[in-house]
């Protein structure tokens, strides 16, 4: 049967089990999306900007285990999924990225809204393909979805140009694919394992202080979100020192429950991280733990959340600081704090703005009943815990030390549970 | 860590992008590759690949991997180690004068090099052999003024009938294919 490429691409999608598409429009792909309406089984998500259908692509796929998948358009869509890109590449996360492209007859000759994306994802990638024949297309959706989750999971861009959407041709789905470079390992070294869980298993938690602090402390913060929460929520953090107590104070309970970009260190992960997560897992509670400084970087996803009617509930640890890097610049830098005082909206103000209810918390006693009035809510919730500001992470590793000559926190500033 | 040459040959599906994989994997680190030739090889589909770089052991060892890592390379072997025949051809376009056109041929012949086009001020000299002898040839000619020198880089495999196992199988595996159609 014939069939134009958006078709194909739309009928390759349902070949491999596709429920969602992050994504965000441009003139290419409108051929695509305007058949989508005939597959029911797809949920387009909107995004505000296209590192945001990235970033939920490869939250979806960490807790899903399915492939995530991302839709953008040609020139600054594609680039603009570049850091998303890069960071399910640097933690071995399976997305196919589909972007637009310019029509054929104008490829290389710098046209507008035209960027060489394959030559720039080359490097993380797992591949990267540009459609230059709807032949291929079919052999080259399957090939990239095969790739992405075999062997060492990772992402795939098929770059599909504008003519390419419209051009039509027989379709079948290839039944196999061929990659003779290709032979991925695809069970597990039962042994390795064994040893790995056995060095997990045996290994302490770092940190258990007590003492008198002051201020509203994040570890608190983290401690009690974990209490009302029960552990049983999945957390998804962007990166910073909030990151690390989420990862040190919330008591996971259930596997696969921390969603954080941990090799590329992408702020602004966890807000449209958490979008995919909870759109992979409706049935778990999510928390987004994010700092000021990562919040702000991927703010406009709260629009997101409104219109997809997703029950994220955030929690920003607000210390007013860069404050992994102002840590830094404190212990080896004689605090002088150059460009990490941050400042930033009512975030209160913000979220209500978008039509997410929220609230402030400043003092110990006002946290508890915050996440309760979190958790009671159907929809998404906000919270900005305006925490003592110049807290730090310990333990860690002075720079160019070994992992063994760790920092530990100083006697006189420790921490209340 | 010593920095010693190395010889890399990979077998690869031939497609757009392969090289430029590849390559990246040597620019990231900042490796100056010598010469990297590529041609098709006996399987139909594939090409095969002759890279020199210089670099430590080690890390040239760490980016052998992850060049086996890129999805369209089959194989990709360090045979710097192993008994080796090596071979580049060059062009050299080299001046030469009624005077000196004699003297050239007779260089030439030494070399065992061939002369493909004579004009009445230049010559073009074809030349194989290893490095070395396109070197002292290169050297003797610039006497003359070379005004044009062209190498492929090295091409290398290993001496022995010894094929790689997985090429052996992809051999295999083409004919029963090639059979069956």
């Amino acid at each position: 049967m014939k069939m134009t490429g958006a078709q194909i691409i739309c009928e390759s999608l349902v070949e491999e089990g596709v429920e969602v598409i992050f994504g965000l429009p441009g003139v290419p792909l409108i051929p695509l999306l305007d058949i989508l309406p005939q597959y029911p089984q797809f949920r387009h998500v909107l995004v505000r900007h296209e590192q945001g259908a990235a970033h939920a692509a490869d939250g979806y796929a960490r807790a899903s285990g399915k492939v995530g998948v991302c839709l953008a358009t040609s020139g600054p869509g594609a680039t603009n999924l570049v850091t998303g890109i890069a960071n399910a590449y640097l933690d071995s996360v399976p997305v196919v990225a589909i972007t637009g492209q310019v029509a054929r007859p104008f490829i290389g000759k710098d046209s507008f809204q035209e960027t060489d994306i394959t030559g720039i994802v080359s490097p993380i990638t797992k591949d990267s393909f540009l459609v230059l024949d709807v032949g291929s297309l079919a052999g080259i959706v399957k090939e990239s979805f095969y790739l992405a989750r075999t062997g060492q999971p990772g992402p795939v861009l098929i770059d599909v140009p504008k003519d390419v959407f419209v051009d039509q041709t027989e379709y079948s789905y290839p039944e196999e694919v061929k990659l003779p470079g290709y032979n991925p390992i695809l069970e597990g070294a039962p042994t390795q394992i064994k040893q790995a869980a056995k060095l997990i298993n045996e290994a302490e938690r770092p940190l258990e202080v007590t003492g008198e602090g002051e201020g509203l402390l994040p570890q608190y913060v983290m401690s009690k979100i974990c209490e009302v929460t029960g552990g049983e929520a999945i957390v998804v953090t962007g990166v910073g020192q909030h990151q690390m107590w989420a990862a040190q104070h919330y008591c996971y309970d259930r596997p696969n429950s921390l969603i954080s970009s941990g090799g590329l260190g992408t702020m602004g992960f966890g807000l449209p991280g958490s979008i995919g997560v909870k759109i992979g897992c409706p049935d778990r509670t999510v928390w987004c733990m994010d700092g000021d400084g990562s919040f702000q970087m991927t703010i406009q996803e709260l629009a997101t959340i409104v219109q997809e009617g997703l029950a994220v509930k955030i929690a920003i640890i607000n210390n007013g600081y860069l404050g992994m890097v102002r840590q830094w610049q404190q212990l080896f830098y004689e605090k002088r704090y150059v460009a990490t005082p941050l400042s930033g909206p009512d975030f209160v103000k913000v979220a209500e703005a978008y039509g997410i209810p929220a609230l402030r918390v400043k003092r110990r006693e006002g946290v508890v009943p915050a996440v309760e009035r979190a958790m009671e809510e159907d929809g998404a919730f906000l919270i900005d815990f305006v925490v003592e500001p110049e807290e730090n992470v310990y333990p860690m590793v002075p720079p160019g030390a070994a992992l063994a000559e760790v920092m530990e926190r100083p006697k006189d500033r420790e921490v209340v549970r | 860590m010593t920095v010693t040459k190395h010889t890399l040959v990979a077998l690869v599906e031939d497609k757009p992008g392969v090289l430029n994989r590849m390559v990246s994997l040597f620019r990231r680190r900042g490796f100056n590759i010598e010469s990297i030739a590529v041609g098709s090889s006996e399987l139909p589909h594939l090409s095969r690949m002759t890279i020199v770089v210089g670099g430590p052991a080690g890390i040239v060892e760490q980016v052998r991997k992850q060049l086996d890592k890129v999805v369209e390379v089959v194989k990709v072997t360090d045979i710097t180690a192993e008994s080796m025949l090596a071979r580049e051809l060059a062009l050299i376009k080299v001046k030469a004068t009624a005077s000196t056109r004699s003297e050239i041929i007779e260089i030439v012949d030494i070399f065992r090099a061939n002369i493909l086009d004579v004009a009445a001020d230049s010559l073009v000299i074809e030349v194989t052999g290893d490095e070395d002898k396109v070197n002292s040839l290169f050297k003797l000619l610039r006497g003359f003024g070379v005004k044009e020198m062209n190498r492929t880089g090295r091409i290398a495999t290993t001496r022995g009938g010894r094929r790689l196992p997985v090429e052996e199988r992809l051999a295999k595996s083409r004919t029963k294919r090639q059979g069956k159609s």
